[in-house]
C-alpha cells in the first residue's frame, strides 16, 4: 500500500522579492519564501537533496522536502525530537538528520520519497529532560566523521526550576552538567564509534567546517562567555566554560570550585573571534563558509553567519597567525523577517538562510521562515572586504578602490581598542577601551586597500569605525561601516 | 486479502437490503449516521429520539472498511461485553453481520459495504436513558462509538450529551487517524529518551530507547506536542489518554548483554530495533484486543524475533499488572519470565492485557 503523500504547492515562484532590508550591499536581494500555512518551519538544519530539492529540518522534529524551483513542499521524515541539524551524502543518497537523542540516518527503503526507516548511528551522550540540553550538528570532514556539539544544561535552580540538574555548576554560574558530556563537541568515527572531542562550550548552536577539516561552532554570551563567539574546535581543547571538566577523564571526582578563575583562563582556548553582544549578535547561529567561488559575491571563502535574535547576516574573515586562526567579523545585511539560525547555498550559489524566531524573541517578528539572498552576478557593493593584521597595524581591504583623499585621512579611521573579562558572570562589558587613530594611512596602487600604522597589543579586539567621509572613487557609501578584529596574536 | 475474503462471504450469503417491518408505518424519527474517512469514528457521536418513537437509522458508509451499527442497553460496560461477544462469533461472523445473540441488543444493522448504506428500523425504549451505540466489527468498538438519548426532551438531551463529550485538551495535539503516529519527546515522568506511538484503534505506548522497552500503554487520544513547539519548547509533552501498565521489567535478556538501541523501521506498525550483545532483536509492536474477564479490552502485542541468539532469552514481566500470553517459550511458575531456546526465540509474539 502506498502511504499518503502529504503535498502542498505555493506559488508558480519558490521565492519572491518583497521589501527589501535596510542594511543590504548593493547588487544583492532579499526573496522570502511563501510557507504553505499547515507546515511550522521552525527550521533547524538544511541540506541540498539534488540541485532542487532543499530538505530543512525543524525544531518541530519534522523533515521536508522543499521543490525551490516549483514551490511544493513534501513531508520526507517526522516524530524527530527536535531535528536540529541535517548532512546528506549525495553519492550515496543517505540522509542523517541530529536530534536531541542522537544521530539518526533516515533511509527510504521502498523508494516512495518518505523514510521509513530511522537508523540510530551513535547516541553516546547524556541526556536528560532539562530543556536546555540542545543537541547541534552534524558536519563532517573528508574522513567521513561527523561532529556535532553538546549544549550544557540549565542547571541554576532559580532558572530551571528544580534542584535535580543541578551540577557541575562552577563559580555559581547558571548553566551545569545534568548528564555525560554537556559542554563537549563530539566525533563519530565512521564506524560509528563515539569520541568526545572538545570541550568548554555553553550554548554551541552552530557549527561549520571548511574545505581544509578546520570545524568551528559559534557560543551565546553567558556565564563563561563575554559575548558571543566564534570558536575554532580542536581536539581535546577547552574553549571556556568549565562544567564540561566534570567528564575529563584527569577531573573526575575533583571539586571544580576548587579551581580559580584564574586557572581556568589559562587552561582555556580564546575564541577565534569575538563578536560584539547587542551591537552585532546576541544569539549567533551556524557559520557557513562561502564555497561559491564568486557566484554569491566578492566575499568568497569567508563565513556568512546569521543571528537568531538580530536577524542579521554577518560576514567573517578568518586568518592564521602564530598558527591559529583570528579575524575580522562585520555586519552583512540586516534584519531580514525573522531569527537567522542557519544557511546553505545553493547550486546556482544563492544563499538560503533558514529561520526561527520562537521562544526567544527575534528582529522581525515572525515565528519562523526561510530566505534567499541572491547576488547579482555583477555589482561590486562598496564595503570593507576584509580586515588583516600586519606587523605595524592593520591592511584594510576593500571591494572598490577608495577616494584617494578621504582613504588616506587617517582621521576617517577611528578605532576602539579594547578588551573583554573572562568571568563567570552572565557576559562581560567592555574593559581597557582605548580611543586610537592611525599614526599613518597609505594606500595600495589600486586603492583597495589601506595599510594602517597603529601600536598592537595582544589579546585585544579593535574595532573599525570608518567615518562616513570614506566613500569609494566614484562616491559610493559603505553599508556596513564598523568592523571588529580579534588580535588574540601578534605577527611574529 | 482479507477484505476480499470477506467480500466473497458476504455476496455468498446472498443478503437482502432491511426494509421497514411490515405494518411499522412511517418513521416518527430518521437520522443518517456517516462514518468518519480513515478515522474510525461515526460523526455523530450523540443522537435523541423519544420513548416510544418509531425509528429509522441510515448508516451510511463512506470508508474503505465495513462498518455497522449496534445498539445497546445498560451502558458502555454492556457495549464493551456485546463487543466482545462479536469476536466470537467466528464463522459465523459475516452471516451474523458481527451481531451476537444477546438481550442488551435493542437494534442493529447488517453490514454497510464500501460507499453503501443500509437502514435499521427500531421502536425506540420506552424507558428513558442514555444507550451506547457501537460499531461491532473487530478492531472498530474502541473508537466507534457514540450514545443514543431516549428522552421526552430529545433536543435538550442532545445538548447535554454534547456538552458532557470528553473533549481533547490540548495545546497542539496529535491525533491518530488510519496510520500509526510516531513521535520522540520528552513525557512527565518518563525517560528523556523516549518514543512515543499512537497506533489506530486509539492504543499507544511508550517506548524507552535507553533501556530498549516499552514502559507503558495509555488508550484515547495520542500526545499534546504543545509543550515542546509553544515558546521555547522542551517541556514535558503530555499523554492524552487514560494510562495502562504493561508489566515492564526491560528489555528481553540475551545473555548478560546491555541493549543498545538502533532505530525503528515506519512501514506499518513500528518495528524496533534493538541489540542485546551481539544478538539483534527485532520488536513489532501492535493493538491487541482480547477479552478480559469477558470484556473487551485494549492492549498491546509484542512479535518479537531474534537472531542468531547462542543460548536461551527471556522475557520478564510484572504478573500482576497485566494477562500474558506467548506463541512460545515456558513461563516460570509465577509468570514473571517467559524462557525460550534459542530456536524459538527466532519468532514469537506476547500478547499484553492489562489488569487496571
Amino acid at each position: 500500500m502506498k502511504p499518503i503523500q502529504i503535498l502542498f504547492a505555493t506559488l508558480a515562484l519558490a521565492s519572491v522579492a518583497t521589501a527589501q532590508p535596510r542594511n543590504l550591499p548593493a547588487g544583492y536581494i532579499v526573496e522570502t519564501v511563501n510557507i504553505p500555512k499547515e507546515i511550522t518551519l521552525g527550521v533547524g538544519g538544511m541540506a541540498f537533496m539534488d540541485n532542487n530539492t532543499l530538505l530543512i529540518c525543524t525544531r518541530e522534529g519534522e523533515v521536508w522536502k522543499f521543490n525551490t524551483q516549483d514551490g511544493q513542499w513534501e513531508l520526507y521524515a517526522d516524530g524527530l525530537h527536535e531535528s536540529l541539524g541535517l548532512w546528506i551524502d549525495r553519492k550515496k543518497g543517505d540522509v542523517y538528520v541530529m536530534q536531541r537523542p542522537e544521530l539518526t540516518r533516515l533511509v527510504d527503503t521502498n523508494k516512495d520519497g518518505k523514510a521509513d526507516l530511522y537508523q540510530t548511528v551513535n547516541a553516546g551522550w547524556g541526556l536528560t529532560d532539562n530543556y536546555h540540553e540542545y543537541t547541534f550538528g552534524p558536519v563532517r570532514d573528508s574522513k567521513g566523521n561527523f561532529y556535532g556539539t553538546l549544549n550544557t544544561s540549565l542547571s541554576w535552580p532559580g532558572w530551571a526550576g528544580s534542584d535535580k540538574w543541578d551540577k557541575a555548576r562552577v563559580h555559581d554560574s547558571k548553566m551545569g552538567r545534568a548528564a555525560k558530556y554537556r559542554g563537549w563537541s563530539f566525533q563519530i568515527t565512521p564506524q560509528g564509534k563515539f569520541v568526545p572531542y572538545s570541550m568548554g562550550m555553553r550554548s554551541p548552536a552552530g557549527i561549520g567546517i571548511n574545505g581544509q577539516d578546520d570545524i568551528f561552532y559559534t557560543d551565546n554570551q553567558g556565564d563563561w562567555n563575554e559575548t558571543s563567539t566564534l570558536h575554532h574546535v580542536v581536539k581535546d581543547r577547552f574553549h571556556g566554560h568549565p562544567s564540561s571538566y566534570y567528564d575529563h577523564p584527569k577531573y573526575i571526582g575533583k571539586d571544580l570550585n576548587k579551581i580559580s578563575i584564574e586557572e581556568y583562563r589559562k587552561l582555556r582556548t580564546r575564541p577565534s573571534v569575538f563578536i560584539p553582544h547587542g551591537e552585532l549578535a546576541n544569539s549567533p547561529g551556524e557559520p557557513v563558509f562561502d564555497t561559491t567561488q564568486g557566484k554569491f559575491g566578492p566575499f568568497a571563502g569567508q563565513i556568512i553567519l546569521g543571528d537568531q535574535t538580530r536577524s542579521n547576516l554577518m560576514r567573517i574573515h578568518l586568518e592564521k597567525v602564530d598558527g591559529e586562526f583570528q579575524g575580522m567579523v562585520v555586519n552583512f545585511i540586516s534584519p531580514l523577517q525573522t531569527g537567522c539560525i542557519r544557511g546553505v547555498f545553493g547550486p546556482d550559489g544563492s544563499f538560503w538562510v533558514g529561520q526561527t524566531g520562537r521562544g526567544w524573541g527575534s528582529v522581525g517578528g515572525k515565528q519562523f521562515g526561510l530566505e534567499r539572498v541572491r547576488w547579482d552576478g555583477s555589482t561590486t557593493p562598496m564595503a570593507i572586504h576584509h580586515i588583516s593584521l600586519t606587523k605595524t597595524g592593520f591592511d584594510v581591504h576593500f571591494t572598490l578602490p577608495v577616494d584617494a583623499e578621504t582613504g588616506a585621512d587617517p582621521a576617517n579611521y577611528n578605532l576602539l581598542e579594547y578588551e573583554y573579562q573572562y568571568r563567570p558572570q552572565y557576559g562581560s562589558p567592555k574593559s581597557q577601551q582605548k580611543k586610537l587613530v592611525p599614526t599613518s594611512v597609505k594606500l595600495s596602487k589600486d586603492r583597495k586597500v589601506a595599510h594602517l600604522t597603529l601600536p598592537l597589543t595582544a589579546e585585544k579586539v579593535y574595532q573599525f569605525n570608518l567615518n562616513d567621509k570614506l566613500r569609494s572613487y566614484a562616491g559610493a557609501n559603505i553599508v556596513n561601516r564598523v568592523a571588529w578584529y580579534t588580535a588574540n596574536r601578534l605577527h611574529k | 486479502m482479507r477484505s476480499a475474503f470477506l467480500f466473497s462471504l458476504l455476496f455468498t450469503a446472498g443478503l437482502a437490503v432491511a426494509k421497514p417491518p411490515a405494518g411499522f408505518g412511517t418513521p416518527d424519527t430518521e437520522i443518517t449516521l456517516g462514518t468518519k474517512h480513515g478515522q474510525m469514528r461515526f460523526d455523530q457521536e450523540a443522537l435523541a429520539v423519544a420513548p416510544g418513537s418509531k425509528v429509522k437509522i441510515t448508516l451510511k458508509n463512506t470508508c474503505e472498511m465495513l462498518h455497522n451499527w449496534v445498539l445497546v442497553k445498560g451502558g458502555t460496560g454492556e457495549r464493551d461485553r456485546v463487543s466482545g461477544k462479536a469476536l466470537q462469533l467466528g464463522a459465523q461472523s459475516m452471516v451474523k453481520h458481527f451481531v451476537p445473540d444477546d438481550p442488551a441488543i435493542v437494534a442493529s444493522s447488517q453490514i454497510a459495504m464500501p460507499g453503501k448504506t443500509v437502514e435499521v428500523y427500531f421502536v425506540a425504549p420506552k424507558e428513558e436513558g442514555d444507550y451506547p451505540y457501537v460499531c461491532t466489527l473487530p478492531g472498530h468498538a474502541f473508537t466507534m462509538v457514540g450514545t443514543l438519548a431516549v428522552s421526552k426532551n430529545p433536543k435538550g438531551a442532545l445538548n447535554r450529551l454534547n456538552k458532557a463529550r470528553p473533549q481533547v485538551r490540548a495545546q497542539w495535539p496529535l491525533l491518530v487517524t488510519n496510520k500509526p503516529l510516531l513521535q520522540r519527546a520528552f513525557v512527565h515522568n518518563s525517560p528523556a529518551r523516549s518514543i512515543c506511538v499512537g497506533l489506530p484503534g486509539g492504543v499507544n505506548y511508550l517506548f524507552d530507547a535507553e533501556t530498549c522497552a516499552v514502559q507503558y500503554g495509555w488508550t484515547g487520544a495520542f500526545l499534546d506536542v504543545g509543550p515542546d513547539r509553544k515558546g521555547r519548547g522542551g517541556r514535558h509533552c503530555k499523554i492524552l489518554g487514560q494510562r495502562f501498565e504493561v508489566g515492564a521489567q526491560g528489555a528481553l535478556q540475551v545473555g548478560n548483554g546491555k541493549p543498545v538501541f538502533e532505530g525503528y523501521s515506519r512501514l506499518g506498525s513500528p518495528e524496533l530495533f534493538y541489540r542485546v550483545g551481539d544478538v539483534r532483536v527485532s520488536q513489532l509492536i501492535t493493538l491487541h484486543a482480547g477479552l478480559a474477564g469477558g470484556i473487551l479490552k485494549r492492549g498491546l502485542q509484542y512479535t518479537f524475533k531474534v537472531a542468531d541468539a547462542k543460548g536461551t532469552v527471556t522475557f520478564k514481566l510484572n504478573p500482576e499488572q497485566v494477562l500474558a500470553e506467548a506463541s512460545a517459550g515456558k513461563w516460570n511458575a509465577d509468570k514473571t519470565a517467559l524462557t525460550l531456546s534459542a530456536k524459538e526465540a527466532g519468532e514469537f509474539t506476547v500478547t499484553l492485557l492489562p489488569k487496571n
